[in-house]
């Protein structure tokens, strides 16, 4: 009996060391916690629980997610996965660490932003005097836009995409401009898209080409920390590839979204990531 | 069900103990709540501040020990009926009238909750920022007797929001004292609150003392009611004034209960039937503390503003689950989570702060210099704990024991300003951001 004891005992003990010998993973979600980056890492962090030990970090903003990457790579045992935002200031020294490398780049997702109004305003934002929510950098854009047309344009900004789709929604501007799409498809029957800012028209909404707009095209750059990338992108593509898995389901509800996780040449899209946002 | 129980265990403990309350407590179980989905999160929460209103009050009879403010008027009446051998009397009264008053909040507020949603169209940027003033204004104003301190510590509070790297606009613009990669994250959260909120208050000390006869009337449920019923009326009052005080910024219960109290005992003193021990003004205030309870909440579940230092730790812990109030609080998520069991925890409070009032006076043989020491042990390892989840663990502990000075220097006053200008500092910034731009545009 005491044998039979102990052989189970040790049983258990050999095979809960098999089960938790998974190396660990970091997920450090460089985005606000109620955002995009945020839903996606958290969809990342459900279906690679099978694979990893996973850690998830709240560290948002391209300052505080550098910090503390560079505190989980100062162990050069440890693998961490973030991402990096083409919003972002690239020639920022807090965010230097982050910006994607060859070394640590993974694969870029695409996205569109959208230009809108409240459904029954008036869709020709070319006007002079017109007044746009902005969040980020779309100030320059929207200045870029108003040059280009020849008329005056003014800028609201708010803190984040919500907040500018809010203020349209409480009239205090006249148009809106984002960068990430998904609060102007949630909120898509009482709005009104005008245009996309990336250079692919999608339904009805021309590119801002056609309205002499600078095309804009969102890239969020996957990157990766440490030792296990080639395991960790394998693991990340079969994830992908089922249609039933928590990623795919968030990926396929966006709308104007293109993961380029099956890419061929991941080098092709961080070269075309840095020709279009070079680090300053 | 579960975070139901867990929540009445933490706010029996949380209401008993003098200095703990419901912040700390929420504060010393911060590391579980982060692992607990949000429903759960937020079940547990309610069921915590219910359980700590009903239990606060007994404490407050039987021993004459003010759990909390808003306790005050059960020290005043309840401990002196509990004197006269009343005690149970009080506290059935207390406990019954608590569940009217939530009921009746509960009501009130399901009755306006189909319209929530409209809110946030009238809550445009002047709107907000008149909130957020309004508030910062009465909590400064009202808070301390002394302005000067009070727009000190507001000051102060907002100068600690400020540190760290933007992360508004993403542009990584930094403001740090020292270069150091752990200060561009900012101050910490927790350990900013604990030195300079939960720490002053554990700092005032006071020994509960058990007075007033062992021998007490004992009454069968059915005169427990029938007493109850015939003072109803005290009741609903209670709760209508708790109702509407409740959106108070700062000291909602507190202003609620004493208010209702006041209320009650110039109504006794017009009719010649006031003295001290009275059942109608302890019943009409702890129906306005716990209908106020409820409506404190309000504000933080349409707009995201947290108008206590609870619900600001409460707001923390929510967010980042990646919830977001303004967004994910609708009419479907308040009738499922919050009014369903808000009425199954009303009445799991109301069960346990009841029977339980015989046995309160034995917790009290733990030293209350013992219980605090316990505390702040507890608290700087949550400090490291939760700071190694971002794998700061030395920096959480090092702004702590930095700023614990400074909550030894503010420990006579109440810190909430700096609480609230702390927590707040960046809806302030952008708020007068985009005011800015709203302005500029009218006169260009």
């Amino acid at each position: 009996m005491f044998k039979h004891i102990i052989s189970a005992a040790l049983l258990v003990a050999a095979t809960t060391s098999f089960a938790s010998a998974k190396d660990t993973l970091y997920i450090v979600n460089s985005g606000s916690s109620g955002g995009s980056y945020n839903a996606q890492l958290q969809a990342w962090m459900t279906d690679l629980d099978q694979h990893y030990d996973v850690n998830f970090i709240h560290a948002k903003g391209c300052a505080k997610a550098s910090a503390v990457l560079q505190k989980i790579t100062s162990n050069p045992e440890n693998q961490a996965i973030s991402i990096y935002s083409a919003t972002w200031d690239h020639s920022s020294k807090a965010c230097e660490f982050l910006y994607p490398k060859d070394d640590t780049f993974l694969f870029s997702q695409e996205k569109s932003g959208v230009v809108f109004t409240m459904k029954g305003n008036n869709p020709d934002f070319l006007r002079d005097g017109v007044t746009f929510a902005i969040n980020g950098t779309n100030d320059k854009w929207v200045q870029d836009l108003a040059t280009a047309n020849g008329v005056s344009m003014k800028t609201v900004r708010y803190k984040n995409s919500k907040g500018v789709t809010l203020g349209l929604m409480n009239g205090e501007a006249d148009y809106a401009v984002i960068n990430s799409g998904s609060q102007f498809w949630k909120n898509q029957e009482k709005l009104d898209g005008l245009a996309m800012l990336g250079p692919k028209a999608w339904g009805e909404m021309q590119s801002v080409s056609t309205f002499n707009g600078r095309t804009k095209l969102g890239f969020d750059n996957y990157l990766q920390f440490g030792p296990g990338r080639d395991k960790l992108l394998q693991t990340m593509r079969t994830i992908f590839d089922d249609d039933d898995s928590n990623i795919r389901k968030w990926t396929d509800a966006n709308q104007a979204w293109w993961s380029n996780i099956d890419g061929d040449n991941p080098q092709q899209q961080l070269n075309a990531f840095r020709a279009a946002f070079p680090q300053g | 069900m579960e975070y139901i129980f867990y929540g009445v265990v933490a706010g029996t403990i949380a209401g008993l103990m003098p200095g703990v309350g419901i912040f700390a407590t929420l504060l010393l179980l911060y590391p579980w709540l982060m692992e607990l989905p949000v429903i759960d999160t937020f079940v547990f929460y309610l069921a915590l501040v219910s359980t700590t209103q009903y239990v606060g009050s007994v404490s407050a009879t039987i021993l004459g020990v003010p759990g909390e403010s808003s306790s005050l008027p059960a020290v005043y009446e309840g401990n002196t009926l509990f004197k006269k051998g009343e005690g149970g009397t009080a506290i059935s009264g207390a406990a019954m009238g608590s569940v009217l008053g939530a009921l009746l909040a509960l009501g009130l507020i399901t009755i306006v909750s189909p319209y929530l949603h409209y809110i946030y169209y009238f809550f445009n940027t002047y709107v907000q920022a008149i909130v957020l003033w309004s508030v910062l204004i009465l909590m400064t104003f009202t808070s301390n007797k002394n302005i000067l301190i009070s727009i000190g510590l507001t000051c102060l509070g907002f100068y600690l929001g400020y540190i760290g790297c933007d992360i508004i606009s993403s542009f990584g613009t930094c403001h740090v004292p020292i270069d150091h990669p752990d200060v561009t994250t900012g101050l910490p959260f927790i350990s900013v609150v604990a030195a300079l909120f939960v720490f002053p208050q554990l700092i005032k000390f006071y020994e509960p003392k058990l007075v007033g006869p062992t021998d007490q009337r004992k009454n069968t449920f059915f005169e427990h009611f029938k007493k109850f019923y015939s003072n109803i009326g005290s009741a609903v009052r209670g709760s209508v004034l708790g109702f509407f005080l409740g959106f108070t910024p700062g000291g909602s219960t507190a202003l609620s209960s004493n208010t209702a109290h006041r209320y009650e005992v110039k109504r006794e003193k017009r009719k010649g039937t006031y003295e001290q021990g009275n059942y109608r003004s302890l019943v009409a205030a702890e129906t306005a503390n716990n209908s106020a309870a409820f409506t404190t909440l309000l504000p933080l579940f349409i707009l995201g503003i947290p108008f206590a230092a609870s619900e600001a730790l409460f707001y923390d812990i929510i967010i980042t689950k990646g919830f977001v109030f303004q967004q994910n609080f609708d009419m479907a998520f308040f009738m499922s989570t919050i009014a369903y069991n808000l009425v199954i925890i009303n009445i799991c409070a109301f069960l346990v702060a009841w029977p339980f009032a015989k046995h309160i006076s034995l917790l009290y043989l733990i030293p209350q210099k013992a219980l605090n020491v316990f505390v702040f042990l507890l608290l700087c390892y949550i400090m490291w704990l939760v700071g190694s989840n971002y794998l700061q663990s030395e920096y959480y502990l090092i702004v702590f024991f930095l700023l614990l000075p400074v909550g030894y220097l503010i420990r006579h006053y109440d810190t909430m300003p700096l609480v609230f200008a702390f927590i707040l500092q960046d809806r302030f910034y952008m708020n007068a951001i985009t005011i800015n731009d709203l302005i500029g545009n009218m006169l260009s």
